[in-house]
């Protein structure tokens, strides 16, 4: 028995390590598009990347979302079926988040997320600047944290204590 | 064999002669006063607002015997988790009162429950700090099954629901709880999410930004860590729960080996233990989890990292992914999906490989090695991965 599922272990660690090879292979294989920057605010122009989606074939790009659909423009695909180009967004898209759409022979998409003026949504700033976030004062942690380790106390006594009573026939 | 006090009760009920119904409420409503047989499935000791909720809810019904050992720490792992889950929803619904999931306002939403929200970060700590914790407290009563070898018969598809759930919990509720954040963390975190799905083919359709262009991808995930992943972790939760139920706890190595246990089961002479205390145990664990998580979240609290900058990957996952990490810097992307498919493969058919009668740990040395591999190499990994810098896999 224990040969047996000694040959199973090593078959499968020879499956893992042939899957583990394949993936290299993949790695770079894979159809997609990409947007920089990702958060680009209405009127920016953006740069699309487009990866094996069709050799020398004509790439349609469409930004969709938020009830529009409009057609950035179009471009030519390499030998590969990659290519890079620059769009401009329309001026009046408003924030959100919307899909880029790149289309040739064949298809991919990524997101995109559109700020509005001050970047973000209500002037939040959200996607901005590294937030500021409050710092508990040093004596108040030390509190929080006796309270927790007292909850933490009382568990442990309630679980360590639970005591068995007899069962009965 | 849980279940064998409720069938021992509904045998003296047919014994007696009357409808089930009127006499199981008037068995349990006897032994409240103290008048009836006095079984240990009774409800002795409740009040009269107790003899009240247990004629309404059957509360006494939980006062089946179990075996001794359900109520020692190792046996009582997979309720801490359950302890842990629920204080998971409870810190998930405050949260969810102030989460924003539009992409626009998301980072600045959870910048509001860090700053201004009451108890903002207090509650976000015990929630990150919980989900790391039930994620260790899942993998450690998984290790517990596989050292006991608890998944043998007729317990496989309850090893496999429980599995499945371990793999909800880390890349359904963990990882989809990493996006919402929105920050660079985040959104290398989705950006790994749309490459793996890509890798999944048709089947990775409904996980990719292209399933849909009328909705973005952290709306998505947010309704998925709000909503389909409770969803599916409650119906797995209920399925585990009842299949425990149905065939019991199972003995320990040292009683199926002496042939005390058939078929994976006590004789019901030898369940000493009670219910009531196993779930005394199980709260009070889960109190101490809930503290530690707590306090977790007050020494080490959860920061929200710079806005997202795509052409950059200056940040690693949760501690809880590093060993899968490891893989992505050898293999890229996909070296994550290949080695999660190796190891929960293997675990997903541990049931089916190891098929030998014996549940002592030294008598199958073969598992025991391999088990011992794997947890070996995923701490080893999750070290080299916490002291490595940052490796660029994307694009």
């Amino acid at each position: 028995m224990n040969r047996i599922l000694l040959t199973i272990f090593v078959a499968l660690s020879l499956a893992g390590a042939l899957a583990l090879t394949n993936i290299t292979a993949l790695a770079d294989g894979a159809k997609g598009v990409a947007v920089q920057p990702l958060t680009p605010k209405a009127g920016d122009v953006i740069t699309v990347k487009g990866d094996l989606l069709g050799p020398n074939s004509t790439v349609e790009v469409r930004v969709i979302g938020m009830g529009v659909d409009i057609d950035l423009g179009e471009v030519d695909a390499d030998a590969n079926g990659d290519f890079s180009a620059q769009f401009r967004l329309p001026e009046d898209l408003k924030p959100g988040t919307y899909q880029v759409r790149a289309t040739g022979a064949e298809s991919a998409t990524t997101s995109i997320t559109v700020l509005g003026i001050g970047g973000g949504a209500a002037g939040e700033g959200a996607m901005g600047a590294a937030p500021v976030l409050k710092e508990r004062p040093l004596g108040e942690s030390l509190l929080l944290v006796a309270v927790f380790g007292a909850v933490s106390a009382i568990g442990l006594v309630i679980a360590r204590t639970a005591r068995e009573k007899p069962a009965k026939a | 064999m849980e279940n064998n006090s409720l069938n021992r009760q509904q045998s003296s009920i047919v014994l007696e002669g009357q409808p089930a119904t009127v006499t199981a409420a008037v068995g349990v409503a006897a032994a409240g006063t103290g008048t009836g047989t006095g079984t240990s499935t009774g409800r002795g000791g409740l009040g009269a607002v107790g003899a009240w909720l247990d004629d309404r809810l059957g509360l006494s019904a939980l006062r089946y015997k179990v075996p001794a050992h359900a109520n020692t720490f190792w046996y009582t792992m997979g309720g801490i988790t359950f302890m842990g889950i629920v204080v998971l929803v409870l810190t998930g619904l405050w949260m969810g009162q102030y989460y924003n999931p539009d992409p626009v306002s998301a980072r600045a939403s959870v910048i509001y429950i860090q700053n201004t929200a009451p108890l903002g970060d207090i509650i976000r700590g015990v929630h990150v700090w919980a989900a790391y914790l039930v994620v260790i407290t899942a993998a450690l009563h998984l290790i517990r099954v596989f050292v006991t070898a608890s998944y043998k018969v007729p317990r496989e598809v309850n090893w496999l629901v429980g599995l499945a759930m371990l793999v909800l919990l880390m890349f359904g509720g963990v990882f989809t709880g990493t996006v919402l954040r929105w920050d660079q963390e985040a959104y290398e975190a989705m950006t790994h999410n749309m490459e793996l799905a890509s890798l999944l083919g048709a089947a990775g359709g409904f996980f990719s930004a292209g399933f849909t262009t009328s909705v973005g991808m952290l709306p998505r995930l947010f309704m998925a860590h709000v909503s389909i992943v409770p969803l599916f972790l409650l119906l797995f939760l209920i399925g585990h729960i009842f299949l425990i139920k149905h065939h019991s706890l199972s003995p320990t190595p040292a009683q199926s080996d002496a042939g005390e246990a058939p078929h994976g089961r006590l004789p019901e002479e030898k369940e000493t233990g009670h219910y009531p205390t196993h779930a005394r145990i199980m709260v009070g664990y889960g109190l101490a989890l809930l503290g530690l998580a707590a306090m977790m979240g007050i020494v080490f609290p959860q920061g929200i990292g710079p806005a997202p900058d795509p052409t950059m990957e200056v940040t690693k996952p949760p501690f809880i992914f590093f060993w899968l990490y490891a893989f992505e810097d050898w293999f890229k992307v996909q070296g994550i999906f290949y080695a999660a498919v190796v190891v929960f493969g293997f675990l997903a058919l541990l049931p089916f490989i190891d098929r030998s009668p014996w549940r002592a740990l030294r008598r199958r040395p073969v598992i025991m090695a391999i088990g011992v591999v794997l947890l070996v190499a995923i701490i080893v990994l999750s070290v080299m991965v916490a002291v490595a810098p940052v490796k660029s896999h994307l694009g």
